[in-house]
């Protein structure tokens, strides 16, 4: 437990150290500013349709993939590249646990940065609707979706040192295309993981999220499921990659 | 009587041409197109580019295949012009841009070579001026490759000679859009890698800038924010384009502002100049 | 196993006719030692297969061929083994972000040690004054000394140390090898693969030799001189009238070659022993003063030299 908290601790230190989570963090605040401006002179109703319209969508769909990209990908792949791994390695703990460590600070940064967006988004709609009924959900939705993320791109920031163009091509090319244009891809999209929880949290919300949910059923233990399935078939697999694979410096 | 020499074999000057400034620009350009195509490097590294290459002329081959079947390009120019085919190759190209800004860029400096071009004749403004021309040149052609292709299929099917008298404007047109692009995105990417230690990262922000940044000026614009219209780079791009080629292939956020497409253009320009100079003050100061 | 230099009787790491190919390219080929309590000194040139062997040795790269194992179990298949075990590696795989006391505190709590020896392990490498500075504001020397505080903070039985001396002054050269030779003294198994051959000659109890991916020597530095019978030994002998004696010396059966400079007679011999018999009996009869008599090529230097070149 030790050494898992210290790579945990370190770990968080590393992905959010320097500037890069103040650049992160202005990113994910945006669409707070947007459902601020563009619900200054609507009504209770109009805002909710509207913070489900853009923010969410912006949220669930950009920032949190992007967020979760740089981070995730560097959790493992940057101390691959800075030749630290042979030094976490060369610890008497087992490799799971060492990429689940990684795991659980990659997720925490993620969930941290882009859940503080989403809350702060949904405040302000809460404050037009007199409703805070999004706010614990939203959070919910960010935090399971950043789970399944964080854990692939993890896995693949160790794989590949392309991890951020093959992470950018699955978001921006098979999340935000694929998966829309065939309503029956939305089983294999994982920002649909945090929808379908969302969804199942704030009913009133179904009808406008008809079109990104499919034919997927609005549920949180079906989410979360996903979810932690996703998370822990990564962590092992990573344990796996890291006892078989050669840590050679590059 | 036998014959012999004893050559030295010490250390010996250049005793070939000394190619000056012009030859030190020319060796960055092309050392920068062999990094953002992985010439003279490992298998590997040419993956990325190609495999983009050939998504971005896909569609293309496609429309001209169906072309060459109906015998008939009509109704499917219609449906995927040049206008439309940039709307779908953007998307690559905003990625292929992301990454390649960041592998010109951040390597020099993070490993500290930059002092290598430094103790030669090129100025700050050479290095960065060159390093862009070389990024401009394999976008331009990754954008524009696919528009010759689908030019080249029409003119097979509507009679080459005349389909090409008729309609040679399309290369000159679609080669500045392509520049168009270029000049609206590169010139960020590259300033947002001149900043970061890691090229993913660079990355990976500067599709975030433009993406979320995007979506936010168009969700305001929805809502009656016109004046924030131009502050969409990737619409400004786009605005341009369709104003170029003559087309309309969507509603920008620029043009339901009420802006005009040259005032797109001049932003273009703008920010353009603008991230060049930061590009060159974070270079001058780390040579 | 057949005795050879190359194993020790109980040894605490083994390598068994370990090879590894990454493609095309053969980096350690067929190579069997072994490594007990003591210091033992890696020696090769660059490209050797010197870093490729620790590695393998340390279980964070896969053998080809053949196995390794420390204290009798094979270090991929079990990471219990690493509670023993500690590699200072020769890239900077420092974290820059961390003080060098977080660092070591880091190592500490990942090897599920005492946080008591931090301070201990940071004095030791004399890196006290700076311990709460980062890392990335170290030089390269400082760097070495915070890596090699970080493994021996864990008190290993195995210290596997990579070119540890790189980057470090004369002064901190001499202390870091007092303290690998204090630790191989109480009985652990200190490895150390180093280019600078001065200091190893001075540490290291044996050599092991690898020249491109095979193993060339192994054993004490001289036994491994007296095994290279094909190489006359070059001596340096100053003595009076030194034309006359080189006059003799020609004369020997014993002696390949004779260069007069001065007062110094260079002379090369196939049977050092029976020159070393010889030479005083001659110096008696002709009446003349015998002032140094010494090896030139004794040195692990020279000792090398023959070794890369015999691969060659």
């Amino acid at each position: 437990m030790r050494a898992f908290l210290a790579i945990v601790r370190v770990t968080l230190r590393q992905v959010l150290g320097g500037k890069r989570w103040i650049l992160l963090g202005l990113l994910s605040f945006v669409p707070a500013v947007v459902m601020w401006f563009s619900s200054a002179n609507a009504t209770a109703d109009e805002a909710f349709v509207l913070y489900h319209e853009a923010p969410l969508g912006l949220l669930l769909l950009i920032v949190l993939p992007v967020v979760a990209l740089v981070i995730g990908a560097g959790a493992i792949g940057d101390e691959r590249r800075d030749a630290t791994l042979s030094f976490l390695l060369l610890r008497p703990i087992r490799r799971a646990t060492i990429v689940g460590a990684k795991f659980v600070a990659a997720w925490l940064a993620t969930t941290l940065i882009v859940a503080a967006a989403g809350g702060l988004a949904s405040a302000v709609v809460s404050l037009r609707t007199d409703s805070w009924q999004t706010l614990g959900p939203t959070v919910v939705a960010l935090a399971l979706s950043s789970a399944a993320y964080t854990a692939v791109f993890l896995v693949l920031g160790h794989l590949t040192s392309r991890a951020v163009l093959v992470g950018l091509v699955y978001v921006f090319i098979w999340e935000s295309g694929f998966t829309y244009a065939a309503p029956g891809l939305a089983n294999v999209s994982l920002s649909r993981i945090g929808l379908t929880a969302y969804a199942a949290l704030v009913p009133d919300s179904t009808r406008l999220l008809a079109d990104p949910l499919g034919s997927l059923t609005p549920g949180v233990g079906g989410a979360l499921t996903k979810a932690l399935v996703i998370a822990a078939a990564c962590v092992l697999f990573g344990g796996f990659l890291l006892k078989r694979g050669d840590a050679a410096a590059e | 009587m036998a014959e012999g020499v004893v050559f030295d074999l010490g250390w010996r000057p250049h005793e070939g041409p000394r190619l000056g400034r012009a030859g030190a620009r020319i060796a960055v350009y092309k050392d920068g197109l062999r990094r953002v195509l992985g010439l003279r490097r490992r298998a590997r590294r040419k993956v990325f580019p190609f495999v983009m290459l050939s998504a971005a002329l896909v569609p293309g081959l496609f429309v001209v295949g169906i072309g060459v079947v109906l015998r008939d390009f009509g109704e499917i120019a219609n449906f995927f012009g040049h206008a439309e085919y940039f709307n779908f190759t953007r998307v690559l190209a905003l990625i292929f841009i992301a990454l390649a800004a960041g592998e010109l860029l951040v390597p020099d400096r993070v490993n500290g070579t930059l002092s290598v071009y430094a103790s030669r004749p090129l100025t700050t403004t050479d290095y960065v001026a060159m390093r862009a021309a070389s990024l401009a040149t394999v976008v331009a052609a990754f954008l524009w490759i696919p528009h010759l292709a689908l030019f080249l299929g029409r003119a097979w099917v509507g009679g080459f000679g005349s389909y090409v008298a008729a309609n040679v404007e399309i290369l000159w047109e679609t080669l500045i859009a392509s520049l168009v692009y270029f000049a609206a995105f590169a010139p960020l990417a590259f300033l947002i890698a001149a900043f970061s230690k890691r090229a993913a990262v660079a990355a990976g922000l500067f599709i975030g800038v433009i993406t979320i940044g995007g979506q936010t000026v168009a969700g305001l614009v929805r809502s009656g924010f016109d004046v924030l219209g131009l502050f969409d780079l990737s619409h400004n791009a786009g605005y341009v384009k369709d104003w170029v080629l003559g087309a309309s292939s969507q509603r920008w956020s620029p043009e339901l502002a009420g802006y005009e497409p040259w005032m797109s253009l001049l932003v273009i320009i703008g920010v353009a100049a603008l991230c060049f100079l930061g590009v060159h003050a974070r270079h001058r100061s780390e040579r | 196993m057949t005795t050879s230099p190359a194993v020790v009787a109980n040894p605490t790491v083994e390598a068994r006719e370990v090879s590894k190919w990454f493609g095309q390219k053969v980096a350690v080929s067929d190579v069997t030692c072994s490594f007990g309590p003591g210091l033992t000194g890696l020696l090769g040139p660059n490209g050797a297969g010197k870093t490729t062997l620790l590695r393998m040795i340390c279980g964070l790269l896969s053998t080809s061929d053949g196995s390794v194992s420390i204290h009798g179990t094979d270090p991929r298949r079990d990471h219990r083994v690493y509670r023993t075990v500690a590699l200072v590696p020769e890239e900077d795989a420092v974290y820059g972000f961390l003080s060098a006391r977080r660092f070591v505190t880091y190592a500490a709590d990942l090897s599920g040690v005492s946080r008591a020896g931090v301070d201990e392990a940071i004095a030791l490498v004399e890196l006290i004054s700076a311990a709460d500075r980062p890392i990335a504001e170290f030089s390269k020397g400082m760097r070495q000394r915070a890596k090699v505080a970080a493994a021996l903070v864990t008190d290993p039985d195995v210290l596997v140390l990579d070119e540890p001396l790189n980057g470090t002054d004369p002064v901190q050269r001499a202390h870091l090898i007092e303290i690998f030779k204090r630790l191989a003294r109480s009985g652990k198994t200190v490895i150390v693969s180093s280019h600078v051959l001065a200091e190893v000659e001075r540490m290291a109890d044996r050599v092991i030799a690898i020249v491109d991916g095979r193993l060339a020597a192994a054993g004490d530095i001289h036994a491994i001189r007296q095994a290279m019978a094909d190489i006359p030994y070059r001596l340096r002998i100053d003595i009076e009238q030194p034309r006359r004696v080189a006059a003799r010396l020609i004369d020997s059966d014993n002696v390949s070659s004779v260069t007069v400079t001065g007062q110094t007679l260079r002379v090369e011999t196939s049977d050092l022993p029976a020159l070393g018999t010889e030479l005083p009996r001659l110096a008696k009869d002709l009446g003349v003063r015998l002032t140094v008599f010494e090896p030139e090529d004794e040195s692990l230097e020279s000792v090398f030299r023959y070794l890369v070149r015999r691969r060659k």
